[in-house]
């Protein structure tokens, strides 16, 4: 609901009066953050970048090679001073602009020097180095679109190169074999611990490279789960799934459910993060279900969706609890869709999809009515005042 | 220590890097001695080929008397090179090495104790640029 909206109902109930009314709207107004102009302009700096790593690519032949190296180092140290200069006059957009150009010609500066001395590039080194360069301004950084850039880039470099290493490597293809996608749900619990930790002690220092983990673990978990869910159904028809039972797997699954349990123990001893906890202990529990599953194309299909709905119905669950009404729209939103797909994948035919919709649908109404009944809500509002 | 001369690092140390780089390159050229290397083209379909000539060492037609054992080193060296050409020959050189109508050789700078670098590409005997030149391309 709009904020004027939704004054003009809090002055209807008496709750503050015309002046202050006005105060509210007027402060906002004047507060408005200038989120177009910030996003707009790290654009432009990230398109200016890009352009000239472009530009370096082209590999002019007329320019001497002396001459680029030198315009090279020049535009960094002008990009430098201008920084510093934003900075210190507390021009926030333009400071996290040139922040970001200059996280972009370090790129080119890569490029360029491996361009005129002919460096071999080994998989993804190139950006490695660009990731430890620029870590320090990721740290500095104020907003969250350059920790939201690097984040990425730096975990898929990191992960290209350490698995060149053969203990990186065998301890890769070991998860591999124990079962599918066990090296994404490694790497997510992984995550989950270093999200955590430097939330718990960076909190309000890092808080935009903070956010930026939120996001990439939220977009990673939600990736994970469609390709598990769709993705297994796929394997399955080609017959494409394999995993070992051996020692090795018991070892790994092991210590899998030991990392998960004492993730979930120190997020219950902190009150922090226990949505994270479930969606763990859910990922890797269907994981090991999967294992004892017979090898039939209906068996995982209707195990990709009771993953997807057992996600789905804790994310719900805790909205309802904090209270968070778009969370809540969103996941009850992707429920319905996925009710719908299973539909379809189990009947196929428009008839007993619409029959089997509208039965679900009655079954729905008919638990909203035992919910208002039984008055859950004050069940789930003494919870959260405890 | 201070925000702002910790930006102020953050910032410098990507440049100092670079100037070290370079500088390093510079000398490993100028002070190691040079070898040539037979190669030929090397299709790596991947997408950015076509902007970069992908070479691979043949050391059957490589004259190993220029290493100071007589012996030639390929454990020493990569098996395929890219070799970075402006666009605008790139794609021309690719067909014409390809097609295995010019021979193809790698100048490496050789020092004795760090990887081999390297540093030019002739064609049918002579520097790539000139031998453009030479043919009107």
């Amino acid at each position: 609901m709009k904020l004027a909206k939704k004054l003009d109902i809090w002055r209807e109930q008496g709750l503050l009066n015309a002046q202050q009314q006005q105060d509210i709207l007027d402060f906002e107004k004047n507060n408005k953050k200038t989120v177009f102009t910030s996003s707009l302009l790290a654009l432009a700096f990230f398109c200016i970048g890009l352009g000239t790593i472009s530009l370096i690519s082209a590999n002019w032949n007329i320019i001497p090679n002396f001459f680029k190296l030198s315009m090279d180092i020049l535009f960094l140290i002008i990009n430098s001073v201008a920084v510093v200069y934003f900075y210190n006059q507390e021009k926030n957009n333009w400071f996290e602009g040139l922040l970001i150009l200059y996280a972009t010609l370090i790129l080119a500066s890569i490029g360029l020097i491996a361009q005129i001395y002919q460096v071999q590039s080994q998989g993804l080194s190139a950006f490695l180095l660009w990731s430890f360069l620029v870590f320090p301004l990721v740290i500095i950084s104020r907003k969250i679109i350059l920790p939201l850039i690097w984040l990425p880039i730096f975990t898929t470099s990191v992960i290209d190169v350490l698995a060149e290493f053969d203990i990186i490597y065998n301890i890769l293809l070991m998860l591999e074999e124990t079962f599918p996608y066990a090296i994404s749900i490694s790497g997510i619990i992984l995550f989950s611990y270093i999200y955590r930790f430097t939330s718990y002690y960076f909190r309000t220092r890092l808080a935009p490279q903070i956010k930026a983990m939120k996001f990439w673990l939220s977009f990673d978990i939600v990736s994970l789960v469609i390709i598990m869910d769709l993705g297994l159904g796929v394997l399955g028809e080609y017959g494409g799934i394999s995993h070992t039972e051996d020692y090795r797997s018991v070892i790994v699954i092991s210590i899998l459910i030991l990392v998960t349990m004492a993730f979930g123990y120190y997020s219950n001893k902190y009150n922090y993060s226990r949505l994270l906890t479930c969606v763990l202990a859910i990922l890797l529990g269907f994981s090991i279900i999967f294992m004892a599953l017979p090898e039939n194309e209906l068996v995982y299909k209707l195990w990709g969706f009771a993953l997807t709905m057992s996600i789905l119905i804790t994310v719900a669950i805790y909205a309802l609890i904090k209270n968070k009404e778009k969370l809540l729209n969103i996941a009850t939103a992707c429920m319905a869709v996925r009710l719908f797909i299973v539909y379809i994948q189990m009947f196929g035919s428009l008839l007993s999809t619409g029959i089997g919709l509208i039965s679900s649908g009655i079954l729905f109404l008919s638990l909203i009515y035992a919910w208002k009944k039984l008055h859950l809500n004050n069940l789930l509002i003494i919870r959260e005042k405890k | 220590m201070k925000k702002r001369t910790w930006l102020i690092l953050s910032l410098l140390f990507p440049i100092i890097f670079f100037v070290g780089w370079i500088g390093y390159m510079e000398d490993k050229i100028q002070h190691a001695s040079e070898i040539v290397i037979r190669a030929e083209g090397y299709d790596p379909r991947n997408l950015i080929s076509g902007h970069y000539l992908s070479l691979r060492l043949n050391w059957q037609e490589t004259d190993c008397s220029q290493f100071s054992d007589n012996l030639c080193h390929p454990n020493r060296f990569e098996s395929v090179y890219e070799y970075y050409i402006p666009e605008e020959y790139a794609q021309k050189l690719d067909k014409l090495v390809q097609d295995k109508q010019v021979k193809v050789d790698l100048v490496f700078a050789y020092p004795s104790d760090k990887k081999p670098y390297l540093k030019r590409l002739h064609l049918n005997g002579i520097y790539w640029q000139d031998w453009i030149k030479s043919q009107n391309i």
